[in-house]
């Protein structure tokens, strides 16, 4: 590696491989932004290449992205909350599936950022779509969900969101 | 998109919760009805707690009461920080004959209005706890009393709500009366110590008055000020010396400490901060030539001659234009600042809420 060569510190990399297969290479420093990973290179195992059976290639990418800007020494606080808002300018179930990885990844700041994105997204929007979103089948009555319509109507009323995304 | 894939497993609940936890108000109340599971998290009392420590990240709600509005038009205006300005306010309401307004405690506010104001001997409230997030409404018992100061508040220790009411009629009696909302009932404390003598008056705090369980006024002798405090979980008064200063003040809290603002009378302001029982520093100075609305964390609330809100942050020394204009801002009215909460107030009986007035004065005296 040409920049080995150059540099007289090394740099520890490693590699995650997801759902699909695919690898990617990532600075060590970069990486460990993740509890999970870090927990397993202080465990030792950062030798071999890390498989993230629960996270797929495009959810990788965009979290590698994620991990990749927020230890850049170069960009300042602005840029870095202008990356977080395009980060999140994606279909609601791609946010959803980097939720679930900065979840089981330990990222914090990622799934603070993830959930506040969501929420953002889907506050105007009915039940019917939300239960959509998440696949969530409803468990209630046709009468018990009149009952609970029927605590809080207004909370239904006015302009609401009838998108799926 | 392709929705093809939008039938994905399902997603973890622990997540959903994640997610639930900032969303607003209405949105949960609406997404109540969703599936059991959200309808069990969101009305569990952790979730309320925890939703309500994420809601303190969150833009401030305002509600401006116009105490000298027509008969026609509504007294309490609900206006959201990011509101624009010729924006339809997000929700107006009207209480009956309500004079008074104090709050706000995680969201709640405590209202009340006396019944038979013609009598100059006996002044009866009523009195009523409201969340305006979620249109709850508690009618308390009706208390009568010559004089009386009110506070209210979380007693962390028993997660219950409580309102005090402090009475005294000169050489005649001074007691508190303490109600509790998971009991639903009143009981009378007499304090250790008489706070009233001549010459000593008590006063209400410029904007949120309640503090890590404990509520407070400010003693004014003279010019000469002090802190009395009342701690929600043993019930108890206490009396704390106030700072050195010879001024007129007005107790503040600024963040997590008890403070006073004082006015000289040349526009001239300090500020002095308790950090410890009787123990004050004077932490700030600065000028202010507009009106004082209220007090919401480290910010006056001012209203400038064109009615516009405006933010002074006394730590940063920062100048902030609150998002909208309201006519009634030129006249005198209550401001007051909070965050929205899913704190509720219902009995378990299932008390029919009443949006529109107070109870009725026909109760036995």
């Amino acid at each position: 590696m040409a920049e080995a060569a150059s540099s007289t510190i090394e740099k520890n990399n490693l590699t995650l491989k997801s759902s699909y297969g695919d690898e990617f290479v990532l600075e060590e420093s970069i990486a460990i932004q993740s509890v999970t990973i870090k927990n397993m290179v202080e465990d030792g195992c950062s030798s071999s290449v890390i498989p993230l059976s629960k996270v797929d290639t495009g959810t990788l990418i965009k979290v590698i992205e994620y991990m990749k800007m927020h230890s850049s020494t170069s960009s300042n606080e602005e840029e870095i909350q202008n990356f977080d808002k395009e980060f999140v300018r994606i279909s609601i179930k791609t946010i959803l599936n980097i939720l679930e990885a900065a979840n089981f990844l330990d990222i914090r700041s990622l799934l603070d950022l993830c959930a506040e994105a969501v929420a953002n997204r889907i506050k105007n929007k009915t039940p019917e779509v939300v239960r959509k979103i998440f696949n969530i089948t409803s468990d209630f009555t046709p009468e018990e969900e009149a009952e609970i319509r029927n605590e809080t109507p207004w909370a239904f009323e006015g302009d609401l969101d009838h998108s799926l995304d | 998109m392709g929705s093809s894939k939008i039938g994905r497993r399902p997603f973890p609940e622990d997540l959903d919760g994640e997610i639930l936890l900032r969303l607003p108000v209405m949105s949960l109340l609406r997404f109540k009805c969703v599936c059991k599971n959200w309808y069990v998290l969101i009305k569990s009392p952790a979730f309320i707690r925890k939703h309500l420590n994420c809601s303190k990240n969150k833009p401030s709600q305002f509600m401006i009461y116009d105490y000298n509005a027509r008969d026609d038009s509504p007294p309490i205006t609900l206006i959201s920080e990011n509101h624009g300005d010729g924006e339809a306010p997000d929700y107006i309401h009207r209480f009956k004959d309500m004079t008074n307004v104090i709050g706000s405690v995680d969201g709640l506010f405590l209202l009340r209005r006396e019944i038979d104001p013609e009598n100059r001997y006996m002044h009866i409230f009523a009195m009523a706890m409201w969340n305006p997030s979620t249109r709850e409404v508690r009618h308390l018992p009706p208390h009568k009393i010559q004089y009386t100061h009110f506070g209210f508040g979380l007693d962390p220790l028993t997660n219950d709500y409580k309102v005090v009411c402090y009475n005294f009629h000169f050489g005649e009696y001074e007691y508190a009366a303490v109600y509790s909302c998971s009991t639903d009932s009143c009981r009378n404390i007499t304090p250790k110590i008489k706070f009233y003598s001549y010459g000593r008056s008590l006063h209400e705090a410029c904007g949120i008055a309640y503090l890590n369980g404990a509520y407070y006024w400010l003693i004014r002798e003279g010019r000469k000020p002090s802190i009395l405090s009342f701690d929600f979980s043993n019930e108890v008064f206490e009396e704390i010396e106030g700072p050195d200063v010879i001024s007129f003040s007005s107790l503040i809290l600024l963040d997590d400490s008890v403070a006073l603002l004082t006015f000289y009378g040349n526009s001239v302001h300090d500020i002095w901060v308790m950090i410890q029982p009787g123990v004050w520093n004077k932490l700030f100075t600065f000028q202010n030539f507009t009106c004082i609305k209220t007090w919401y964390s480290s910010c006056l609330i001012l209203a400038t001659k064109r009615s516009r809100l405006v933010s002074y942050n006394v730590r940063t020394k920062k100048t902030r234009r609150l998002g909208f204009c309201h006519p009634v801002l030129r006249r005198c009215c209550g401001f007051y600042v909070y965050k929205e909460s899913l704190v509720t107030l219902k009995r378990e009986n299932g008390e029919q809420l009443d949006h529109r007035n107070f109870p009725d004065a026909s109760f036995e005296l």
